[in-house]
């Protein structure tokens, strides 16, 4: 059980007997990971932190905690902005074994307040908030991979070229072995999809999968932290922006993009990112499912991961339905329009 | 006279609608409320439904393999292409066999998820086998099956769970 006492003695383990837990919150929703929100004193300091564990019935999204860990604790010696990760364990008793990590919380929020308000001057402040995360977006996507020591544990696509392929295979095979019912359509897609995938990249770079509105910390309108990692993977930049939630419509989209390029010192192709929009939406398909498994055999039971991993999941597989055999083109814009929609499939990923 | 199942699910959602859910502040508690609320919608369409539906599905699946036995499973598949030929066959038997009497709604959905299996590895075979003689023929008439088991399900799922999945 995590609640205060119990956190209070593994507090006290890592960071001194002096050490005591003042307040413990439980963010929402976590039903993939949970995260909890720790205040404590130490001596006469004051101390806050993220303590960030899988949930009972396993992370949804198919990828280790520890891998998280990874690449913030070398994103956070380089000038992308992320929370100070401060230790990982593999299986502490205080989750009854399940991995553990804890960073130092940020100054910000998730939220910021009144940035939907009407008016010239929230238009211009979303721009603004735009360009910033632009900004923050170039600097992951220029880093050397290589240097900071990504290459040692990131897949790595063997070229620019074959970035899309590599993203394809890589998700295939989750497909191939977390689907929990055959659901042939997304298969189909599948093969639709190889047909299309872009055959050049602007180079070959640290994506961080989810980002935008709901995934970062923000402080006085601009990224304080980027912030939860677990989809990261190294491929095209392109990708990136068919995942910033949000981003592109907060101002000119164009602007916003040239922005970007200008920062990056390379360019967007338009028909990769018509791309990478639909190939989210097949890729959400597995990622939800995944954690549907536990549903299933009886590990996790909530309502929350049911209707994530089932009624979630087919409704992608009917989006899919929807796409399947249009151009790109036509099939980005129909994503568009749900993303538009009070409908919002993005959120499922939540 | 007695009440249907989706009346009496029905019945649930109002309750919980009218009576809890005003009442309740906590962002989980309103969470688990809002999900169980999509549940109750999606097993009111699917309840009455189902048992038609995976029986209808069934037969069609059944149509759409045995016509895929034209298929050459031979060649570079040869030893999967002959489990697949013996799977295809065993399945057309079985979905005979449950017209036979009232089959349960739990049998006709496993021999439904069976058969989509199959479909699943004819659709690889097809792929893998694109530009040969009569694949072209069978590709197109699992992409129609697909076309029409999607319609079949749509009402279980859109726009039952569109909106806030949390």
């Amino acid at each position: 059980m995590i609640n205060e006492a119990s956190l209070q003695s593994y507090f006290q383990k890592h960071l001194g007997i002096d050490t005591q837990v003042v307040k413990v919150k439980q963010t929402f929703p976590g039903i993939s990971r949970q995260t909890y929100l720790v205040w404590t004193k130490e001596g006469n300091a004051e101390g806050s932190y993220i303590f960030r564990t899988d949930s009972k019935g396993g992370p949804i999204c198919p990828v280790p905690l520890e891998y998280e860990w990874k690449i913030m604790s070398r994103l956070f010696k380089t000038v992308v902005p992320v929370a100070e990760p401060l230790w990982f364990e593999q299986a502490p008793e205080v989750t009854g074994g399940r991995p553990v990590m804890v960073r130092r919380m940020v100054d910000g929020s998730n939220e910021i307040p009144g940035l939907y308000d009407e008016g010239a001057a929230a238009a211009a402040r979303r721009q603004r908030v735009a360009f910033d995360h632009a900004e923050k977006l170039a600097a992951l996507h220029t880093l050397d991979l290589e240097a900071n020591g990504f290459t040692a544990f990131v897949e790595m696509p063997e070229s620019p070229a074959l970035a899309s392929r590599h993203d394809f295979e890589r998700w295939t095979g989750i497909w191939r072995g977390a689907r929990t019912d055959p659901m042939p359509l997304v298969t189909e897609a599948a093969y639709w999809l190889e047909e299309n995938l872009p055959t050049s990249a602007a180079r070959i770079s640290l994506c961080k999968g989810n980002n935008g509105m709901g995934e970062e910390i923000w402080k006085d309108d601009k990224v304080a932290a980027l912030s939860d990692w677990e989809l990261a993977f190294a491929g095209d930049p392109a990708q990136d922006w068919a995942m910033s939630q949000g981003m592109l419509t907060l101002g000119d989209a164009k602007a916003t993009i040239a922005h970007y390029e200008a920062a990056a010192g390379f360019s967007i192709d338009q028909s990769s990112l018509d791309f990478y929009r639909v190939w989210e939406v097949w890729k959400a398909v597995p990622t939800l499912n995944n954690g549907l498994r536990s549903f299933l055999d009886g590990s996790d039971k909530s309502v929350a991961r049911l209707n994530l991993g089932y009624g979630r999941v087919k409704l992608f597989e009917q989006l899919l339905g929807m796409m399947i055999g249009k151009p790109i083109d036509e099939a980005a814009a129909i994503v568009e329009r749900w993303r538009k929609s009070p409908y919002r499939p993005e959120n499922a990923a939540a | 006279m007695k009440p249907s199942v989706e009346q009496m699910l029905e019945a649930m959602q109002l309750a919980l609608r009218e009576k809890v859910s005003p009442v309740v502040s906590d962002q989980w508690a309103a969470s688990a409320l809002r999900s169980v609320d999509v549940i109750l919608n999606h097993l009111q369409a699917r309840t009455p439904v189902e048992g038609p539906m995976l029986y209808e599905d069934n037969r069609d699946l059944a149509a759409v393999l045995e016509g895929a036995g034209g298929l050459s499973l031979a060649g570079e598949m040869a030893s999967n292409g002959d489990v697949l030929a013996k799977a295809l066959a065993g399945f057309a038997a079985d979905v005979a066999e449950s017209a036979q009497g009232y089959p349960a709604v739990a049998v006709l959905s496993a021999l439904n998820v069976r058969g989509r299996y199959l479909l699943d590895d004819l659709l690889r075979v097809c792929h893998a086998r694109r530009g040969q003689p009569g694949v072209e023929r069978v590709h197109t008439a699992l992409r129609g099956y697909l076309d029409r088991h999607i319609e079949r399900e749509r009402p279980f799922f859109f726009p039952t769970y569109v909106g806030r999945p949390v």
